[in-house]
């Protein structure tokens, strides 16, 4: 398959033909336009007309295309008809900050020593812990001021979420207790609503924790790297011991009632041990009800990155994985692969994404002295997005969502898949070039065969369980 | 449209629209904003007496801001680049504004 799709270019005098991708899928010929999101399948006329197009330009396209086939591409987002004149683009402002979400790093304490951490020194991110002026601990004053902060600044959002976080949360229990009781009530009192998540290594869940954790709602996500073997090696104590069976003890206390609410798995793919399939098997094994990936963030060249192969044999093992979501999908049964979910909620609703995530826009995330950052991976990395005393930094969080948007509209603009991923994970980039908003160049294949991946996937499930993704994501906020 | 079926949410929305309109979307529009004036942003509506006085920012006072290249919303305004007498009937905003032409893009 032709991943480049079609790039934005100008057949004629004030005609362009806009980026969008042409796939197949389920026996038929589909399109995505990259510009309006919509997904549409092709009638013949139309594929017959786009392929003219992208060859002879508009001169050629037009005696073929009769029947307003070039009137349809242009209403879809494909094709711009007519003379335009004039900048082709408009600044514009960026959206003004409305948290939904905060992110509270509880300490910078962590009771493992995973060998792809990037906090640790070595992968090139200056550790936070040793940064100057940053105590690694949340008082809880600063918990206190940090919710506050999230309240008075999340607009009209009536209901707000709260991502408990680390360095290892669970070494912090007591002020995670007093941080939900206390955020309960202080949203109450403004009449709003909060949820809770954590995320955490596992390895210090007890019975009373999860006891805690299930009678409060509150969503958890486990690291957890897949079979002994691969988790020992990716995620063991500073000692060398294995943290495995620790965490497969925290789980099983998380699932040991009927009632036990789901719990989601994270498994950071690092070098050597890709083996998706066999991971996610084992997950689901434990009781885990959701599973999602991630490559590790790794600088280039260090020992941790994937190889290209590797990130192949990744794809290979999603392939299999959508292949079993849609299937799940039509046997009525909840998929358990998260990638797929998300990928699937974003085609869905087709929204154009002009920042690769939510950070410094719908997300902040606040250091254990509360200071604030787009999100928990930048906590320490580049500028603070201000603090809970003297409000936000408005500069600072313009020049990091210009930096955003300028990575987008340069390198990203005339890529099909831009909606997809909208230049990548800044910290990522920062690890791999040094510079937040450096595009992600190195995962630009792989990303598009996971998009194309989810827009087929989309077109199954869309063709054999019409009302699935509309039902899931109004259940999950989402639609 | 008959050549091309809309398949999720947002094509099957373009499919439905009546009018021959572009449907790119300006990027003012984006998903993060959830607010009432995600659409109207700064509140070029009208408010509920039927006047645009009670905006927080009512278009008369800053209609030819959002005309030039420049501007952070595009679609308020005709860009006076390409439509430099979009506002020719239209001497004094405050009182005549209702005289505005209607631009149609040409896409």
């Amino acid at each position: 398959m032709d991943l480049v799709g079609n790039i934005a270019r100008r057949p004629g005098a004030g005609a362009a033909l806009l980026p969008h991708f042409r796939f197949t899928a389920e026996g038929g010929t589909y399109l995505y336009a990259s510009e309006s999101g919509g997904v549409f399948r092709l009638e013949d006329g139309a594929r017959d007309a786009l392929a003219a197009l992208g060859k002879d330009g508009l001169g050629g396209a037009t005696a073929e295309a009769d029947g307003g086939v070039l009137e349809d591409l242009a209403k879809a987002g494909i094709l711009r008809l007519g003379e335009r004149m004039g900048p082709e683009r408009c600044a514009i402002a960026h959206p003004p900050l409305r948290l939904r979400t905060l992110v509270l790093m509880l300490t910078y304490s962590c009771n493992l020593a995973c060998r792809y951490c990037y906090e640790d020194r070595e992968e090139g991110c200056a550790s936070p812990v040793q940064g100057e002026g940053t105590p690694g601990e949340m008082s809880p004053e600063s918990l206190r001021e940090s919710v506050r902060f999230l309240l008075d600044h999340s607009g009209n959002h009536r209901k707000v979420s709260i991502v408990l976080f680390g360095g290892e949360p669970l070494l912090r229990f007591p002020l995670l207790r007093a941080a939900v009781h206390e955020a309960r009530a202080m949203a109450t009192a403004k009449g709003k609503e909060v949820s809770f998540s954590l995320t955490t290594n596992g390895t210090l869940l007890t019975r009373e924790i999860a006891g805690f954790l299930k009678e409060n709602g509150i969503s958890v996500c486990i690291s957890i790297d897949g079979p002994r073997e691969i988790h020992d090696r990716n995620r063991p104590y500073p000692s060398g011991r294995g943290s495995y069976e620790d965490v497969a003890r925290g789980i099983g206390f998380l699932k040991e009632d009927k009632d036990g609410f789901p719990a989601a798995a994270r498994v950071t793919l690092g070098h050597g041990a890709v083996d998706v399939r066999k991971t996610f098997d084992h997950l689901r094994g434990l009781g885990v009800d959701e599973v999602g990936f991630a490559p590790a963030s790794a600088a280039e060249g260090s020992g941790e990155a994937l190889t290209g192969e590797e990130l192949d044999r990744v794809l290979d093992g999603f392939r299999e994985l959508a292949a079993e979501y849609a299937d799940d999908v039509r046997g009525r049964r909840m998929p358990a692969f998260s990638n797929m979910t998300q990928i699937l909620s974003l085609v869905h609703r087709g929204d154009p994404m002009p920042y690769p995530c939510g950070a410094g826009i719908g997300m902040l995330a606040a250091d254990p002295s509360g200071v604030l950052y787009p999100c928990h991976r930048l906590c320490g990395v580049g500028e603070s997005m201000g603090d809970p005393s003297r409000g936000i930094a408005a500069e600072a969080r313009t020049r990091f969502l210009d930096g955003a948007r300028s990575r987008r509209e340069s390198a990203c603009d005339v890529c099909w898949a831009k909606n997809f991923c909208a230049g990548g994970c800044y910290h990522d980039a920062y690890l791999r070039q040094g510079n937040l908003f450096a595009p992600s160049i190195h995962y630009c294949r792989w990303i598009k065969e996971l998009f194309l991946l989810g827009l087929q996937t989309y077109v199954r499930i869309q063709k054999e369980t019409p009302t699935f993704l509309d039902v899931m994501l109004g259940e999950r906020g989402i639609a | 449209m008959k050549h091309l079926k809309g398949v999720n949410r947002k094509g099957k929305r373009i499919e439905k629209e009546k009018a021959e309109l572009p449907v790119v979307e300006a990027q003012g529009s984006i998903p993060f904003m959830h607010t009432c004036t995600s659409v109207f942003n700064p509140g070029y509506e009208i408010d509920w007496t039927g006047s645009t006085k009670q905006l927080c920012t009512p278009i008369e006072t800053d209609l030819f801001g959002t005309t030039d290249m420049y501007c952070w919303w595009p679609g308020q305004a005709p860009d006076t680049y390409n439509n430099p007498d979009w506002n020719a009937d239209c001497t004094r905003a405050m009182k005549d504004w209702m005289k505005l032409k209607v631009v149609k893009p040409e896409w």
